[in-house]
């Protein structure tokens, strides 16, 4: 993971977590904007650049392309892309953990 | 409705579009400067402008995934791309955190910083030709001439945008940048000697001229050496 990769933004954490399963663009908009009680609304433009790039970093793919019947184009996360979410979560961990640091100093 | 207007500014063009859409006028189609408007419900669309990857076009992703979020392709414009949606379906902003922001000025930065590069060998072409006797060079000189120093402020223009998102998203206050401006504005010293010297070689002696033309490129070179060290 460079360094320009980590940490995550909001958008690619959330975006990466909608798409444990595969999920296409309104989908992942929606699950986003559940998980956050409406704080995350993700724009079509972000969205839309989040999918390219997370692409070509290939941790995410195209899951399905079904163009005869219409469906829509769906994504999901790859192995790699697992691996920058765990490596995140890390990151979060250690915040969490740490900021109970504050909790005992008021004890 | 045709109406005539010239924006090198797509902020400034989106809440022009907007405030159309609100008196009732939708922009239906775009052609170099003319923008044709549909009467509609009074702020039945909100218009946003986008820069895509390609001239006059978009990727089947692209517009798959607008026209499943309700989002309609309006016009294709070189590079730009003017977006709608109803205003029914909820709010519409392209960008929705400050890193895509960020990132979508830097295109637009790449995309005029492109322009003007390209602008500027026209304009030398067309003052070569002007020199060796077509008054169009002149002409196409002056005309392109302006289009450079427009593409120059957009992204002079742009750069602030992205230095007050970057404050936005760190914090921290950017420091002002100097450097830039004087290299540029050395730069343009040389390219106007350079020019003005260009113009009335032939009735001055050489004497004079070499000096003068040895000056010129010397602000060039240092105008371009001080560009790319602020660059790395």
């Amino acid at each position: 993971m460079s360094e320009k990769e980590m940490p995550l933004t909001e958008a690619f954490f959330y975006i990466l977590l909608a798409l444990r399963k595969p999920n296409h663009g309104y989908g992942v908009i929606q699950e986003v904007e559940q998980l956050t009680n409406g704080r995350v609304v993700l724009g079509p433009g972000t969205l839309y650049g989040a999918l390219q790039t997370m692409q070509k970093r290939d941790w995410i793919r195209i899951y399905s392309q079904d163009t005869e019947s219409r469906k829509k184009k769906e994504y999901i996360i790859t192995e790699l892309g697992k691996t920058a979410f765990e490596a995140e979560k890390s990151r979060l961990e250690e915040l969490l953990s740490n900021a109970k640091l504050m909790e005992e100093g008021e004890a | 409705m045709i109406r005539f207007k010239l924006y090198y500014d797509k902020d400034k063009e989106t809440v022009w579009l907007n405030k159309m859409a609100s008196e009732g006028w939708a922009l239906k189609n775009y052609f170099a400067g003319f923008y044709k408007f549909e009467p509609c419900e009074k702020g039945e669309y909100i218009y946003q402008i986008d820069l895509g990857d390609t001239l006059y076009s978009v990727s089947d992703e692209y517009r798959e995934l607008m026209g499943e979020l309700d989002v309609e392709i309006v016009v294709l414009w070189g590079y730009w791309i003017i977006l709608r949606k109803r205003a029914a379906d909820g709010p519409f902003e392209l960008y929705t955190d400050v890193d895509s922001e960020i990132e979508h000025y830097r295109k637009i930065r790449r995309m005029f910083k492109g322009a003007a590069i390209i602008e500027l060998l026209a304009l030398f072409m067309e003052l070569f030709g002007g020199l060796t006797g077509n008054d169009f060079g002149w002409v196409f000189a002056l005309l392109i001439g302006i289009f450079v120093i427009v593409c120059v402020n957009a992204v002079f223009r742009t750069n602030e945008v992205i230095a007050r998102l970057e404050e936005q998203k760190s914090g921290i206050e950017a420091e002002k940048k100097g450097g830039n401006t004087l290299a540029l504005i050395i730069t343009a010293i040389g390219l106007l000697t350079n020019s003005c010297m260009l113009l009335v070689e032939e009735s001055i002696s050489p004497i004079i001229s070499y000096p003068v033309h040895i000056f010129a490129i010397i602000m060039m070179a240092v105008g371009i050496v001080l560009t790319v060290k602020k660059e790395n």
